[in-house]
């Protein structure tokens, strides 16, 4: 994929969170240090999840990677979170990751927006999605 | 009418009734219902339309006491529930009831590790309690014990043992693994069985039988009660292992694969449940459809064989896992090794001998030393689209000419279907799981539709050639129960006999496995 088009899709993604989300582009700096804001969940292996993730890092969301076991980082660190009321999670990742960070939080109670925007790369479709962690029913 | 189904048969004054007491015993926020209160509950996969096995509304319970009090409602007002331990029964239909309108009886804040014991090597835990909580315990205890992940780490330990879930290790008959369960009854009663209907006995978890019949399997499977706790045996921890992987180059290797596993099986030479994955399923993993293949119809031969050859992948692909002292694990892998050497371009792939506190990364490695995972679940990203699919799964005695015959019906089926072969066989010393899934598009009405076609005519095939399912979708569980037809379907019959004495009233889970209450066949 050429830079250019990266660039138009990160931009726009992050558009699209933005607009939907408690959070704003016009963040402060430190907000979300201070355990509120968006946490940016993105794939290491896929070049426009990443460059997603470095982008909205720079606008000062927190990124976390999904590392190798998505399982453990719903339970350890974005279930903590999620579960906290003012924190939006989202991202870029295969339709796969998608699916199973969107039904862990259904499954708490969480509102979920999926599909958001969708792109074609090289090696399939990525997926934008976002939590919403008011209002989460139950921790379990 | 609008809105969300109601329960077949059941006024809405009391229907609205049940719900008020539901919401009085488990509290307010604790009962959904209204418009899309079922949505997270639908079959995310359904291959057609969801909302065909649409719940009226959930209820979630968080002990024994408030179960009995939901039943006592339910039997008052006749209202069908459809009971799930955590609802991740992909495949086969999610948290989706069977009969559309039931209330959704979830027991996901049941959720309680009521005892590990390492000395005796077992686990008692609740229904809400899955692979990942149980694994964590162990972890955060420092227990010397491994669980047995089924390929979705994030199912129910119960859930999964209830249906007859499998996975790699030697622990991998998750049913065969399971000793002792607490049931509650339609009427509320809860029952103990094997050694725990003895009042103080100690043994609950070590014995299965107990003295008498016993009744464990009939709870699995089934909607004679819900099984509010589980015993499950756990592996101890091995001091070392090695994972091995054998590539075979030619399609019609499975033949001889199956010839040579199954003795290695038998004898227990090979310790773990072992996987013969076809060359779709493994490149699925890896890889998505589109960058080997991207015409109509199932990919082509020449184009799995051009994948396979850049994957450096076999046509079919063995794995398996060798535990205990080093000495042990290389004398299993030599003997092992002899034997597969004699099938031509055999590659056998092995870490070297690893001790057990070290983890693999990737997830098919780690389900074999006990770690729950998700990496099962790339297979939706396949076919492009929001991913789904739909299991197809035979049961296949590990003879080389079965699997071979089962392989080449279901890969030719699905190829008039438009559907690739992402299959592979789980093998047990004396059967073998046959697992297809059909990879559909939930998004493209057509190609959801189609899965559904494949797997009816897949079902009937089958049945038609004397092979019967271990496990179906909602869409096809009477299908498949009335293809087990011995002496006029006696066993059904027995089955009913025993809902209708055990469940009067038919609120548990109606339809399950294809078994219906009275009130529901006098309907019909």
């Amino acid at each position: 994929m050429k830079t250019g088009r990266r660039d138009f899709l990160v931009t726009a993604s992050l558009a699209t969170v933005c607009m939907r989300g408690s959070w704003s582009a016009t963040l402060p700096s430190g907000h979300a240090a201070s355990g509120h804001g968006l946490t940016i969940v993105f794939d290491e292996h896929l070049a426009d999840s990443h460059a997603f993730a470095i982008r909205a890092r720079a606008m000062g969301a927190r990124i976390v990677p999904l590392g190798n076991d998505i399982g453990m980082l719903w339970l350890k660190r974005l279930m903590p979170l999620a579960t906290s009321p003012g924190n939006t999670i989202a991202g870029l990742t295969t339709h796969a990751n998608a699916f199973l960070l969107t039904r862990f939080a259904q499954g708490i109670g969480l509102q979920v927006a999926q599909g958001i925007s969708e792109t074609h790369v090289a090696s399939g479709t990525l997926v934008m999605w976002q939590l919403d962690a008011d209002g989460a029913r139950t921790s379990s | 009418m609008n809105g969300p189904p109601r329960p077949p048969g059941v006024p809405e004054s009391d229907f609205q009734q049940a719900l008020a007491a539901f919401r009085a015993i488990a509290g307010q926020s604790a009962v959904l219902s209204g418009d899309g209160a079922a949505q997270p509950y639908l079959d995310p996969f359904a291959p057609g339309d969801a909302h065909a096995y649409e719940a009226s509304a959930i209820v979630l319970v968080s002990d024994v006491e408030q179960l009995r009090a939901v039943l006592s409602v339910a039997n008052r007002y006749g209202v069908p529930l459809w009971s799930v331990s955590t609802g991740r029964n992909f495949a086969y239909g999610g948290a989706a009831p069977r009969l559309k309108g039931c209330v959704v009886l979830d027991l996901q804040h049941m959720n309680r590790i009521i005892e590990i014991n390492e000395t005796l090597g077992y686990a008692l835990v609740e229904p809400g309690v899955s692979y990942y909580d149980l694994y964590q315990a162990l972890q955060a205890r420092g227990i010397g014990l491994w669980l047995d992940p089924p390929a979705a780490g994030w199912g129910s330990v119960v859930g999964n043992t209830l249906e007859r879930g499998f996975g790699t290790t030697p622990y991998g008959d998750h049913a065969a693994m399971q000793c002792g369960m607490e049931v509650m009854l339609a009427n509320g009663e809860v029952v103990r069985t094997g050694m725990g209907a003895m009042n103080n006995n100690q043994d609950w978890q070590v014995f299965k039988a107990g003295f008498g019949p016993s009744y464990d399997a009939m709870f699995m499977q089934s909607n004679f009660g819900i099984v509010t706790k589980l015993g499950i045996w756990l592996m101890p921890k091995p001091e070392g292992y090695t994972l091995c992987t054998y590539k075979f180059r030619h399609d019609a290797d499975l033949e001889s694969i199956v010839e040579t596993l199954r003795p290695l099986k038998l004898d227990d030479t090979m310790q773990s449940n072992a996987v013969i994955e076809s060359a779709v399923r493994w490149a699925a993993g890896v890889s998505t459809r589109k960058q080997w293949y991207d015409g109509p119809g199932a990919m082509p031969d020449s184009a799995i064989e051009t994948m396979t050859r850049k994957l450096g992948i076999g046509r079919w692909n063995l794995r398996f896992c060798l535990y205990g002292p080093e000495a042990l694990v290389k004398a299993r892998r030599d003997v092992i090794h002899q034997r597969f050497s004699a099938i031509a371009e055999a590659e056998l792939i092995e870490s070297p001998y690893t001790l057990a506190n070290v983890e693999p990364k990737g997830g098919g490695d780690r389900s074999q030393v006990g770690i729950p995972n998700l990496d099962a679940f790339n297979l939706l990203n396949w076919r492009g689209g929001s991913g789904a699919h739909v299991d197809f799964s035979p049961v296949c005695a590990p003879l080389g000419r079965d699997a071979l015959k089962q392989y080449r019906m279901i890969r030719d089926r699905a190829a008039q279907h438009g559907f690739d072969y992402y299959g592979g066989f789980t093998a047990g010393p004396r059967s073998m799981h046959h697992i297809f899934a059909a990879i559909f598009n939930r998004d493209d009405p057509a190609q959801s539709r189609d899965a559904g076609e494949l797997l009816k005519t897949l079902i009937n095939d089958f049945g038609a050639a004397g092979y019967g399912q271990y496990r179906t979708h909602l869409a096809f569980m009477d299908l498949v129960v009335s293809q087990y037809d011995f002496n006029d379907h006696a066993l059904m019959r027995m089955s009913e006999s025993i809902k209708d004495a055990l469940d009067p009233n038919g609120i548990l889970s109606p339809g399950k496995q294809g078994i219906w209450p009275r009130k529901f066949k006098e309907r019909d």
